[in-house]
């Protein structure tokens, strides 16, 4: 049993920000049990999973610095791979009742993320060599290729019908209305942020941010880069593959336009508005702005006219280009406050803190 | 013994020869200074010896070892570590970092073990923050581990980056250009540490234009020119050579 003053000495190292992420986490879950309505909880369970999947392309975007406009084809293979397996192989095929197979969709979260790593590393490998324009116009390619097979291979994907996917359950508990589905997602979220950030603060997180700011100096210093740039993707399109899975069950439903090129766009733009390479900035970009998109959707003016979000979301961005390039959060300052614990452990480091703070 | 061991290395571009038929060796311990011309290829030496460039003749042995066209990283992982003619520091990590990402090569941490937190993990950390600390003080930059590298002044940026080369535990140091831009007293104090990293073991190659700096700190110093290597000697030596006041100042003119 850790002693008292030993508890109060990891209160006193959470800080600020570790004091911030437990009320936020806590007010997440009781969330449900104040809302009553099945359309905001909807909402919220929709900017859970592009947090999800902001913070993940924020690995490969944010941290890494490599420009993937296609991210949306990972999110596409974990939806694709469990819709398949579900419906097209052992309903269609073996003839297996789906509720039979219920704990095959938490197996599934596992798998399809790691098939959208292992899709993140074939598709990076050719990438390796490119940089900026060029390896966005690959990604892109990449992103589009994979829509583009989903809508035409009808043997396999349905084509353009989709496939109807089942409610996740457990046992005879099933995952059918707004509210479980929502503390489904929180719970997967909290996890997948949390991963995140381990990665992140740690050896590895440090490799890919010295990539970012310059590649051949990091080599230089005995990092393989192409390894570590594989490694990006891979790790970046595991949490897509998981949300894909996800996604495929709570929607009930996949379909070639869920995965569009102006959803690798929207990923990207949550991940600038947030603030690049810093963990919290593109949770708060997908939270402020996925809310604001689907709370405008209800308006009337918007869905005779659905082009204006997409024309305000472009009025934001170049908005904050000019006047805050480095996103909401996304300053290097915000970022060192923000990790206490990393770099404060010993008295030295707690002094040059300091001394940065009171600058 | 010798540390580096380079015989007959060429390295060409299309048909720009910028290195032609070079051998050259560095013993341990030794402080070898490179000097030349602007061109000379002073630089794509240093670069085809740590991985940048293959050679396109030539044996490149490093403590027995042939490390020809092998990467960068790995060239770093055996042993020889450097600094660069414009510094390149990651400029939005802290100096901290800076030296931390150095040790790199030497961690094993992998995407489990660091998700885990295993205690194997958490005390490797803690092993390389301290040691980075240690090499930031030794650097003469205690107190500033906690700076964004690019907020760092110049000097202090140079002396960060030999503290990140140090942190990948080299054998061999290649300083490209360590005084490029100091002040007469940062040019002293950097003699100095570069002394004392010797001393305590390292052997070191260094690129610079400062002649006072590097007469004042060679063994030994290696010319130059048209990627030609045209003297070698002792300071004293090189400083008579003909060939080599030719080189820097051109022709006498025939009365």
């Amino acid at each position: 049993m850790p002693s008292v003053s030993s508890i109060a000495q990891r209160v006193r190292d959470l800080g600020w920000y570790g004091a911030f992420v437990i009320a936020a986490v806590a007010v997440a879950m009781v969330l449900p049990l104040v809302i009553d309505s099945a359309r905001w909880l909807t909402l919220l369970t929709i900017v859970l999973i592009y947090v999800v999947l902001a913070s993940g392309l924020n690995i490969v975007v944010g941290f890494t610095g490599l420009l993937d406009l296609g991210y949306v084809a990972f999110y596409a293979v974990g939806g694709y791979y469990t819709a398949i397996l579900f419906i097209q192989v052992l309903e269609s095929h073996f003839g297996v009742a789906v509720s039979e197979v219920w704990w095959l969709f938490w197996v599934n979260l596992l798998i399809g993320g790691i098939l959208a790593s292992i899709a993140g590393a074939i598709i990076g490998y050719p990438t390796l060599r490119l940089r900026g324009d060029y390896l966005a116009i690959m990604t892109l390619a990449f992103g589009e290729i994979i829509r583009i097979v989903a809508n035409n291979w009808d043997a396999v994907t349905r084509g353009p019908s989709g496939i109807s996917v089942p409610d996740p359950a457990v046992a005879g508990f099933v995952f059918g209305d707004a509210r479980r589905l929502y503390w489904l997602i929180l719970g997967l979220a909290i996890l997948s942020v949390f991963l995140i950030s381990r990665v992140i603060r740690s050896r590895i997180g440090r490799a890919w941010t010295a990539i970012r700011e310059d590649e051949i100096a990091a080599e230089a210093m005995g990092i393989h880069t192409s390894r570590y740039k594989l490694l990006s993707y891979a790790v970046g399109a595991f949490f897509a593959g998981v949300m894909g899975v996800f996604f495929a069950h709570y929607l009930n439903f996949v379909h070639p336009s869920n995965f569009k090129l102006m959803e690798s766009i929207l990923m990207v733009s949550l991940v600038v508005l947030g603030g690049m390479g810093n963990l919290i900035g593109p949770i708060a970009g997908a939270v402020l702005w996925i809310s604001l998109q689907e709370y405008l959707r209800d308006f009337e003016f918007i869905q005779a006219h659905p082009e204006v979000r997409g024309i305000a979301m472009g009025a934001v961005l170049v908005a904050m280009m000019v006047l805050r390039p480095q996103g909401l959060l996304g300053s290097r300052r915000v970022a060192l406050e923000m990790r206490p614990r990393t770099v404060h452990q010993s008295e030295q480091e707690r002094q040059a803190v300091a001394d940065v703070r009171s600058r | 013994m010798a540390v580096l061991e380079v015989t007959g290395l060429s390295k060409s571009f299309g048909g720009l020869t910028a290195v032609n038929d070079v051998d050259f060796h560095v013993d341990e311990q030794e402080i070898v200074g490179l000097i030349g011309p602007n061109g000379a290829g002073k630089t794509t030496f240093f670069n085809v010896i740590t991985g940048v460039y293959e050679p396109s003749e030539g044996k490149i042995e490093f403590l027995g070892t042939s490390i020809a066209g092998r990467l960068p990283s790995q060239v770093t992982k055996l042993g020889i570590a450097r600094t660069f003619q414009n510094i390149r520091l990651f400029n939005d990590m802290t100096a901290l970092e800076n030296v931390m990402v150095g040790q790199h090569c030497r961690m094993k941490t992998n995407v489990f073990s660091a998700i885990l937190r295993t205690p194997r993990a958490l005390r490797e950390e803690e092993r390389v923050r301290d040691k980075a600390l240690a090499l930031l003080e030794y650097v003469g930059l205690k107190g500033h581990a906690g700076e964004l590298a690019m907020n760092l002044p110049y000097g202090s940026q140079r002396r960060l980056e030999i503290a990140r080369a140090m942190a990948t535990d080299p054998q061999l140091l290649f300083l490209d250009e360590p005084a490029a831009g100091m002040n007469p007293q940062e040019t002293e104090d950097l003699m100095r540490l570069i002394r004392r990293i010797r001393d305590e073991g390292m052997t070191i190659i260094l690129i610079e234009h400062d002649m006072r700096l590097v007469m004042g700190i060679s063994d030994r110093i290696v010319v130059l020119d048209h990627g030609e290597k045209i003297a070698e000697g002792s300071p004293d030596v090189v400083r008579q050579d003909p060939k080599v006041i030719e080189a820097y100042l051109g022709h006498a003119v025939e009365a």
